[in-house]
């Protein structure tokens, strides 16, 4: 799941290397957190959230089959 | 440089599209294998292992279709993974290439079949608002199903169209004339 969510928000943003994905995986639920540098926020979130969102629907049919739930948080500051 | 590099060089340039730019002049592009495989990767890390296919493509298009097993899952309730994972793909691609590039994500025939449920959805609607003599709201839709809606109802004299709303509530509303 942090693959997946890696390469996604790499692929998005500026500054590929300051991105930090943190995984905290429980028995049947997980917590993804996203940090990306201070001028790569906006594209992770994107116009009116909807790459956020998109990340997080496409992260939650991933969790799905393996028969888990997700959420995924953006770290903002 | 030996026989299997030769090879490999051939099966590349059959990759390639030739292009030409603004100025005419002749580019190589290459933007749809990127998209597939790029597409193909963000399956794989999402525990899917299908086959995509490029159906169509042009500089500022393309369009793949999704094979293989766990094709309900991919597409989601309504569309929302496809049109999830449509969103982040050509995202990726417009940076990677600097350029607006529009992808279309089909799987199991999806969007014909949409297609076909939005096209009765609205000719029903439509003889509701007639009928009725109110306006009728569709449920939010994005671009492509709206646009749809649209169409299958420009010709009909009785009803007008508008889209109204913002973003993820955006949606149509069918006006009796």
């Amino acid at each position: 799941m942090k693959e997946l969510v890696e390469l996604i928000t790499k692929s998005l943003v500026d500054n590929p290397e300051d991105v930090v994905i943190k995984e905290t995986a429980g028995e049947s639920i997980i917590i993804l957190e996203i940090k990306v540098g201070a001028d790569d926020v906006g594209k992770v979130i994107g116009k009116e959230g909807r790459i956020a969102n998109a990340i997080r629907t496409v992260v939650k049919a991933a969790a799905a089959k393996q028969g888990k739930k997700v959420t995924v948080e953006i770290i903002t500051k | 440089m030996g026989l299997f590099d030769i090879f490999n060089k051939n099966v590349e340039e059959k990759n390639e599209v030739i292009v030409s730019d603004n100025a005419g002049n002749m580019i190589e592009d290459d933007t749809h294998n990127v998209a597939k495989d790029t597409l193909t990767e963000i399956l794989d890390l999402m525990g899917f292992f299908n086959v995509v296919k490029i159906l169509d493509f042009d500089k500022t298009f393309i369009s793949l279709e999704i094979k293989g097993d766990d094709l309900g899952r991919i597409i989601g309730k309504e569309g929302n993974t496809l049109f999830a994972i449509q969103l982040i793909l050509r995202s990726i691609l417009s940076r990677k290439f600097k350029r607006p590039i529009n992808i279309q994500l089909d799987a199991n025939n999806y969007r014909e079949r949409r297609m076909t449920a939005l096209k009765s959805i609205a000719k029903d609607e439509a003889e509701n608002a007639i009928s009725s003599k109110t306006e009728i709201s569709l449920k939010p839709m994005n671009a492509w199903e709206r646009r749809i809606i649209h169409l299958t109802l420009q010709d009909n004299e009785l009803v007008k169209t508008e889209s109204v709303g913002k973003d993820q509530d955006r949606k149509v509303i069918i006006i009796p004339v």
